[in-house]
């Protein structure tokens, strides 16, 4: 498998903070891969860095080898890359269609005179787009009704096919199961299996233990803005810094 | 050579940077504790004024008693402001409410309505002429010092702004009010949960920071011996932009850039003509907040 | 889909014959001259409305806008003699080119900072006017501007002019519910609603900004250049701070995001002081209370986006249905 993101050297710094430290990873095509680590450890601010929020203070991040640090986030979007965030940010004055179709139209593009021109075919496009991960998510029926108004369980599906009608070759998950319940977290690993296996590659942050180990073929830990380890499941479940990160020595105890 | 004339100058300039400070720190106090713009701010200067000048023309009272007459219209104003155009917003007490940009802009719209309101009205009651400061109280009387020339205006305008400063210090940091002031600016909701009464620590804040610009107003009405209704909106502005300037959260900042603002318009007329220095004042607004977002001494934000 | 074509038709007819009948009934010009008023504001306001109520963008300085846009129709007319189907157009561009280049400092700024520089600019431009005597005779204004009229053809009058800006309020009403009523709206509302994740999103909202910004300004010449002519002269006085603040009354009483709401909004607060006549001096003070009581019990205007979308949605149900055009309304 080709590697489509690769994380090389990266840190970054917040004034004294260094919050991302001599990060290095990878990500290969079709892959499923987790990111975990206590809190504080820096998770959020590498999917930041990933995504184009923030700049990097030094280190490159590619994507299928072209370099992807440095652009703005529209732009890293365009490539192909979707996230979803930690503290739901979906529009709640808008429809969920609507808000689907956010993801689709910053695929397509948006044109001032085409919308002038009520080009026809272009709003083919991002309707088709948009109904299609409406459909991949299970939210067609609901697609009338105002964001605001989803339960939180589908709010998450919601930001979900806003990222997926980006057309997607990564997707980036940033505490998915975070509020759900055991029903709705089987679903949603199921869920997101099915979307690897339909072709989009994996990365996503998660604190519910459970969930990554069964879900995701590799881990990497993440303590203090530093890799610790990086490997399947099982190795990482006897990876000795990995317990330390998580459990404090023995002296501690 | 000690150039008299540059000086002079400099010591009009801080006179007006001192009056563009005393506003700012209304400002500053007010969007330090609700994180919201006080549109309105620059009516209190206007209405500190007025005050005064009705006490003068009502009993001509002696001066400092004009000046706590001021203060005490700035703080009734002060009240009623917090009560009319920013309560009625704060109908919810969680964070993500108290700091959203729905509930700031409406704030800023009402503040925005409630100054038209007033400066309206006092349009239609006093007529919107500049009314003239009668002849004892103008404090043009020349003060020679060496080879300068002040104005008494100026030495009240030093003496009550220097003091006012003194007991705002003195009021943050050593008494119960300042403290919850304080904590009420860094953490709302911790605040509350300390037990601090955030309705109260408000209100003193509204009242503390208008009392301010009353004063202001009736310091700049008296040196400059007329007023009119809508005398609050352009040194609003530069409170503002002395506020912004100063990195928006600095009372310290916000003096500074006050000061600076001040001298450098006063400097200015040397070059320019009277109309345009106003434009000084807007342009160093907008290119402080297009290239020093975070203010020229505040602390570093990611976006702002 | 007959219902969505009759509202338009409906609305032209009635700009177009059923008014004018009425106001000639009245028996004055004064009325067309309200009226004419009531436009240019109108057309002001939606374009203000695009900007501030559809991508959230709180413009304090708009009047200023239409400020550069009254000039420019004025100087052109008066200096270089001009006829008003080209200053109309040019007034706009000119205003439209302006706008971005004063704008494009502030694209990275949000909410708070963006509004007071935007505020910084319109004083600015006002400062400007009123200084600049050698190119626009600072505060002695501009008088004898040409009104709406084709020597040979017509005169102007109050009815042209009322017709003139009706049609150019056509015009200006149709591109913007057109580009509100399609994706491109969809992406500006996802600007005004969360902008940072609008860009993660794939959305290039600098680009976005610059172009509403372009056309926002574009109208607001256009309605200052009406201004011009219709009424014969202007003075810096007529585009300050005072302007902006009512034309940002008439976007949230009517209702933010919303192009009814912006006619609507701009027609109250100004039909209402001209009906109650005697109280004329007050009109600031009404609109200072409309706009408070507005947003205290009517926080999204009487048609309001969002509101509007609910009864929207209450009517039509089921519609939202695969092969209906859900993404064109």
């Amino acid at each position: 498998m080709s590697v489509l993101l690769e994380i090389d050297n990266v840190t970054r710094r917040f004034g004294g903070l260094t919050a991302v430290d001599s990060f290095s990873g990878i990500v290969r095509r079709g892959e499923r891969v987790g990111l975990i680590g206590p809190n504080g450890a820096g998770k959020t601010t590498l999917f930041n860095l990933i995504s184009g929020f923030t700049p990097v203070t030094s280190g490159e991040i590619r994507f299928d080898a072209r370099l992807m640090s440095g652009m703005k986030s529209f732009q890293i979007a365009r490539l192909g890359v979707g996230r979803t965030f930690q503290n739901l940010r979906i529009f709640p004055n808008m429809t969920v269609f609507d808000n689907v179709s956010v993801g689709a139209i910053g695929a397509a593009g948006h044109s001032l005179w085409q919308a002038l021109a009520r080009n026809r075919s272009a709003a083919e496009g991002v309707s088709a787009g948009t109904w299609a991960a409406l459909e991949r998510t299970g939210l067609t029926g609901s697609a009338g009704q105002l964001a605001a108004n989803l339960s939180y369980g589908r709010r998450k599906y919601l930001e979900i096919a806003r990222a997926l009608a980006l057309e997607p070759e990564l997707l980036i998950l940033d505490e998915p199961a975070a509020g759900l319940n055991d029903t709705e977290t089987a679903d949603l690993a199921g869920f997101v299996e099915r979307l690897n296996a339909d072709g989009t590659t994996v990365l996503l942050v998660e604190h519910d233990m459970g969930f990554v180990m069964n879900l995701c073929q590799r881990v990497m830990v993440m303590a203090s803005g530093r890799k610790i380890a990086d490997g399947t499941p099982a190795e990482i479940g006897r990876d000795r810094q990995v317990l330390e990160a998580y459990l404090g020595t023995e002296e501690d105890a | 050579m000690f150039d008299a004339f540059f000086f002079q100058q400099l010591v009009n300039g801080v006179a007006v940077g001192l009056v563009y400070a005393l506003m700012a720190i209304g400002f500053t106090l007010i969007f330090g504790v609700l994180n919201v713009v006080n549109f309105a701010h620059g009516e209190v200067y206007m209405i500190g004024a007025y005050a005064g000048l009705l006490a003068i023309t009502a009993f001509a009272p002696p001066l400092f008693v004009v000046v706590l007459i001021a203060l005490a219209a700035g703080a009734l104003t002060g009240f009623g402001l917090e009560r009319i155009a920013f309560r009625p917003f704060r109908r919810f007490r969680d964070e993500a409410s108290l700091k959203s940009k729905a509930m700031r802009e409406a704030t800023l719209l009402s503040s925005l309505a409630v100054s038209i309101i007033a400066r309206e009205a006092v349009e239609l009651v006093m007529g919107s002429n500049m009314q003239p400061i009668p002849q004892e109280y103008l404090l043009l009387q020349p003060v020679e010092i060496g080879a300068l020339t002040f104005a008494r205006g100026q030495f009240l305008i030093f003496g009550v702004s220097v003091v006012s400063l003194l007991a705002l210090q003195w009021l943050l940091n050593r008494t119960r009010i300042g403290l919850s002031i304080r904590a009420v600016a860094n953490n709302p909701i911790g605040a509350m949960y300390v037990g601090i009464d955030t309705n109260r620590t408000i209100i003193a804040t509204f009242v503390i920071g208008s009392m301010l610009g009353a004063v202001a107003g009736i310091l700049v009405g008296l040196y400059q011996g007329t007023i009119f209704p809508g005398m609050g909106f352009t040194p609003g502005v530069k409170a503002f932009v002395a506020m912004v300037m100063g990195g928006l959260n600095s009372i310290p900042g916000a003096v500074a850039c006050a000061m600076i603002l001040g001298v450098s318009e006063a400097l200015a007329t040397n070059f320019i003509a009277q109309g345009w220095a106003d434009l000084i004042a807007y342009s160093f607004l907008v290119i402080t907040l297009v290239f020093f977002p975070t203010g020229l001494f505040g602390a570093a934000r990611e976006r702002i | 889909m007959n219902g969505s074509r009759l509202a338009p038709l409906l609305a032209l007819g009635t700009l177009f014959a059923v008014l004018p009948l009425v106001l000639y009934a009245s028996g004055s010009g004064y009325a067309f001259r309200v009226a004419t008023t009531i436009g240019v504001f109108a057309i002001l306001t939606v374009s203000a409305n695009f900007i501030t109520g559809t991508t959230g963008l709180l413009s304090l300085g708009h009047a200023a806008f239409y400020g550069i846009g009254a000039y420019a129709a004025a100087l052109s007319a008066t200096g270089l003699g001009w006829p008003f189907w080209v200053t109309l157009p040019f007034a706009g561009l000119v205003t439209a080119a302006i706008g971005i280049l004063l704008a494009l400092p502030t694209m990275r700024l949000v909410s708070i900072h963006f509004a007071v520089a935007t505020l910084g600019l319109g004083e600015i431009i006002h400062v400007t006017l009123l200084n600049w005597v050698g190119f626009t005779r600072g505060p002695m204004g501009i008088p004898a501007i040409p009104g709406i009229a084709i020597p040979g053809l017509f005169k102007a009058t109050d009815v042209g002019n009322y017709f003139a800006v009706a049609v150019v309020g056509a015009i200006a009403v149709f591109a913007i519910h057109r580009l509100t009523h399609s994706y491109y709206g969809n992406a500006l509302r996802a600007l005004r609603e969360d902008d940072q994740c609008a860009e993660t999103m794939g959305l290039d909202i600098v680009r976005l900004k610059i172009e509403v910004f372009a056309v926002s300004c574009f109208f607001a010449g256009v309605a200052g250049a009406l201004w011009s002519h219709t009424t014969g002269y202007i003075s810096p006085n007529d585009f300050r701070f005072n302007e902006s603040i009512l034309i940002l009354a008439m976007i949230v009483v009517g209702g933010l995001g919303s192009i009814p709401g912006a006619i609507v909004g701009a027609t109250l607060l100004l039909a209402l002081p001209e009906v109650l006549r005697p109280i004329g001096d007050y009109r600031m003070i009404v609109v200072g209370s409309v706009m408070f009581l507005s947003i205290l019990f009517l926080p999204r205007g009487i048609f309001g986006e969002v509101s509007a979308l609910d009864l929207v949605r209450r009517q039509f149900g089921a519609a939202w249905r695969r092969d209906s055009r859900v993404g064109w309304r």
